[in-house]
């Protein structure tokens, strides 16, 4: 009976080791190309594209339902994949789209200007920004459309060209209930209005139609990964080299391990140093993206002396933005050159002036100064307020986050030898943003800079969202007073996306660094160079990494997805 | 909400009382009964980050995945270290006890995660006997199943099932196998120098019937008793082990709950394991008054007295 049993073990081992060979085997006889996003499988996440925890997967959407064009930051200009040409009407104030022929779905219908109408309408249902822009959509053919705009911008034509476009087969009937409600005379405003958005939120499409060479079938959804299979109706099947596309769950932690097995190809996820280094050495290569971001200081100036800009000013001088960036995370972060609040690539695109402005190099002098004019006075190498009190402080950051954790810890080791006690204070993730909309901080570590080729979204982030749509948030009074003049930082920011010619923002947006520059409302220490995961010359052929489509933010418009479009990224030979 | 969505303040309370089905305008007391009867009934409200989907949907689809591997890690590690915890009391001069017993007080040192950790590194990283490759094809092997299959699949679909729960349960097995071990044989070797064991080795039974009618039924209790609560922690200890093999489990479901600040969910997540451990206690409680009858005619004699 024993050895029966130890047979039996035995036997079923081997079977299941056996299949599992088989199993990959045969994944390993197609041609995968592997990324990774985290997301949640269904009952929770789901397919309704327009709602929170939809299974998007970030910039994977825009390989199965294509925008009409991404943006090439090298030449700043579009390439159109679902609209095939476009015009700027400045004089009247309109986008004329005109739409790729025989383009089809994944379910065989024809794409044309109805899709683009209910992917638009729904935005509408669900607040989105470009109809902040957008007045109404004239369909003049099945392939060509008016956008007539109610405010000119320059972000008008990005908001229309680059929206992922959703079908009406899935979407139709409630594409059809908004236009109802608006021709009925509802608002936003309405009841109507936010009970068919509530409506809409619960629905749960069960497909997933695809214009783009690859398809999300939900069958093919598992909590490992998502598989694209390939779209043969695709209008760009022929142009693609891969026969599906592995979306593999997960963050960094969940990665390393396909990424050591060599079954990753292209990864945003910031890895630790050391765990870099041990890619490096298994002959794993990295692209070089550019440093838009990074993380900064935010002041809370509701609180006494933080309000102070002299106080602020000396602790942009005390901080060692440098040794901040080195220590961060090694490779990726170096400190910020420029306290302008956008990335150096931003302030070159958009003609920065640099020469008035204050670079807060590392000068422990100049911030003892500061902070004797601020009333200040130091006993013993420690700082203590006007009133007595010694002056300290607290950096709060999501200790899960290993670059931000350390920076804050510099930081804090740096303020406490400069004499002002600095204690870092990790906090859950999720009370990041909370914490700081509710000014329930004192400092804090958080995000500065954009991806987006505009310069308004890096301001409107700190200075509108966490300030002043927010109580009390930062705390930062947007009436300014600089030697250029009297400004309201708010206005200045929605000005700067204001007209259709850039060249004409370009002095607001430089006004408004200048005023960041010598105000801080945040103090942006570090910028992050991300370092994305390839597996280019391993399993896969990429362009050479000086090629100019890697200028483009990863984010946004990301270089590999529009890569593998163009064919121009495939399998090993 | 509002700081997380940027509702306003009248959104956000309209948005509470959809998702828990509350009148917020009623007195404390009324909106809490309210919500109790709900969830007595199993509503437990509706998710936030995913609009329109039921606690309970979220549950019940998460729930059988975490204790298929939690509750196979558990058996299989409890009947293994029954088993070598009784050899190594039984044969405490053989060469291989202190093996045991040392292995196992090693590996029960051990958190769970790192064992998870060690077995992705030995199996599923490093390639070992000149292979190209590793002994697992960890890639293939992450979560409940191979994307694309179903109950369609009938058998195949079991076996996929068993092939992607293989590391989780292996995980949980081996953090618990050295407690069980330890257990057992602490609880055989005193039951050894009982009085009616001596008596019947000295009545010349054999040792097979001394081993089975004897030690093992009464050297069982506190492993039966321990089981029985250690089920109420099946559903609670499966968080970073779910996240390391991105098994969708209601562990991972718990986490991404906090990560989103899903309240609903982590509510009913944490009645659930809440109550888990609740009904493992009680029923540890009845088991052991069934298992050990001393126990209840101790009680009855007690009775008889008063």
């Amino acid at each position: 009976m024993k050895r029966l049993i130890s047979i039996v073990i035995i036997f079923t081992l081997l079977l299941g080791f056996f299949a599992i060979q088989q199993s990959h085997n045969a994944q390993a006889a197609e041609d995968i190309f592997a990324g990774g996003w985290p997301y949640s499988v269904p009952p929770s996440g789901h397919f309704n594209m327009f709602v929170p925890d939809a299974i998007v997967m970030n910039f994977f959407r825009d390989i199965h339902q294509l925008p009409m064009g991404f943006l090439i930051w090298a030449d700043n200009e579009y390439e159109g994949y679902l609209a095939e040409s476009w015009e700027v009407d400045e004089d009247n104030n309109q986008i004329l789209v005109n739409l790729r022929e025989n383009v089809y779905w994944h379910n065989g219908d024809v794409f044309n200007a109805d899709d683009v109408v209910t992917t638009f309408t729904l935005l509408r249902l669900m607040g989105a920004s470009v109809w902040d822009y957008l007045g109404d959509i004239e369909v003049v053919s099945d392939t060509e459309l008016i956008f007539h705009m109610d405010r000119e911008s320059s972000l008008a034509k990005r908001l229309v060209l680059r929206e992922n476009i959703v079908d009406r087969y899935t979407y139709g009937e409630y594409a059809q209930k908004v236009q109802q409600l608006i021709d009925d005379g509802y608002d936003r405003d309405s009841e109507e209005w936010s009970g068919l958005q509530a409506d809409f939120s619960e629905f749960r499409p069960d497909y997933v139609n695809a214009t783009g060479p690859y398809y999300l079938d939900p069958d093919n959804v598992a909590s490992s990964r998502v598989t694209l299979e390939f779209n043969e109706n695709s209008y760009w099947a022929d142009q693609v080299h891969f026969d599906q596309i592995y979306v593999y769950n997960g963050g960094v932690a969940d990665l390393t391990p396909l990424v050591l097995n060599q079954q990753a190809d292209y990864l945003t996820h910031e890895f630790p140093a050391g765990t870099l280094q041990s890619f490096e050495a298994m002959g794993i290569e990295f692209v070089q993206t550019p440093a838009v971001d990074g993380l900064a200081v935010y002041f809370n100036h509701n609180l006494d002396p933080l309000d102070n800009l002299y106080v602020r000013k000396a602790l942009a001088y005390a901080i060692d933005r440098e040794e901040v960036g080195a220590l961060a995370l090694p490779g990726v972060s170096q400190g910020v050159d420029w306290v302008t609040g956008l990335g150096e690539p931003t302030m070159e695109a958009w003609n920065i002036d640099t020469s008035e402005l204050n670079r807060y190099e590392n000068d422990w002098y100049r911030a003892v100064e500061l902070l004797e004019e601020a009333g200040l006075f130091q006993e013993d190498g420690t700082w203590f307020l006007e009133e007595g009190e010694p002056f300290e402080l607290e950096i709060q950051t999501p200790a899960a986050w290993a670059d931000a954790a350390v920076a804050a810890e510099n930081i804090a080791e740096q303020l406490t030898d400069f004499g002002i006690k600095t204690v870092f204070n990790g906090i859950e993730e999720a009370q990041r943003v909370p914490n700081i909309q509710s000014g329930n901080f004192e400092l804090a570590l958080s995000f500065w800079g954009t991806g987006q080729p505009h310069p308004m979204y890096a301001f409107e982030g700190p200075i509108i969202n966490d300030n002043v749509d927010s109580n009390p948030g930062l705390g930062f009074d947007v009436e300014v007073t600089t030697d250029r003049g009297n400004f309201n930082m708010h206005e200045l920011i929605r000005a700067s996306a204001e007209g259709w010619d850039t060249s004409d923002q370009e002095e607001i947006v430089n006004d408004l660094v200048y005023a960041f520059n010598q105000k801080l409302p945040i103090l942006p220490v570090f910028a992050l160079a991300g370092r994305n995961l390839t597996s280019a010359g391993l399993n896969t052929e990429w362009p050479d990494f000086d090629d100019p489509i890697y200028l483009n933010s990863p984010g946004d418009d990301n270089f590999v997805i529009i890569s593998i479009l163009r064919g121009d990224i495939k399998p090993l030979q | 909400m509002i700081a997380q969505y940027g509702m306003s303040m009248s959104e956000a309370r309209a948005r509470a009382s959809a998702l828990y089905a509350l009148d917020l305008d009623a007195p404390l007391i009324q909106q809490y009964f309210s919500y109790m009867s709900r969830m007595i009934r199993g509503d437990m409200g509706q998710s936030i980050r995913s609009p329109g989907v039921r606690v309970s949907w979220i549950i019940l689809a998460r729930l059988p995945w975490t204790l298929f591997t939690v509750g196979t890690g558990l058996i299989l590690s409890c009947l293994i270290g029954v088993f070598l915890g009784t050899i190594s009391a039984f044969r405490r001069d053989k060469w291989y006890e202190p093996i045991i017993t040392g292995t196992s007080s090693i590996i029960s040192a051990i958190p769970d995660f790192l064992i998870g950790i060690f077995l992705i590194i030995i199996f599923g990283i490093i390639t070992w006997f000149g292979r190209s490759e590793p002994l697992i094809p960890i890639h293939s092997m992450r979560g409940t199943s191979t994307p694309g299959m179903s109950w369609d699949d009938g058998i195949f679909y079991l076996w996929d099932i068993l092939v992607h729960g293989f590391l989780p349960i292996t995980t949980y097995a081996l953090a618990q196998i050295g407690m069980w071990v330890l257990l057992m044989k602490g609880s055989t070797t005193s039951t050894l120098n009982k009085d009616y064991v001596r008596l019947a080795e000295a009545r010349g039974l054999k040792n097979s019937k001394i081993m089975s009618r004897y030690v093992s039924r009464n050297a069982l209790l506190p492993i039966a008793t321990e089981f029985a609560m250690r089920m109420g922690f099946i559903l609670g200890g499966s968080l970073i082990i779910e996240q390391l093999f991105v098994y969708e489990g209601l562990g991972l479901e718990l986490l991404n709950a906090v990560h989103n600040r899903d309240y609903p969910v982590m509510q009913g997540i944490f009645l659930v394991i809440t109550s888990c451990i609740v009904f493992a206690n009680l029923f540890a409680e009845l088991l052991y008054g069934i298992l050990d009858p001393r126990t209840r005619i101790r009680r009855s004699g007690s009775n008889d007295q008063n």
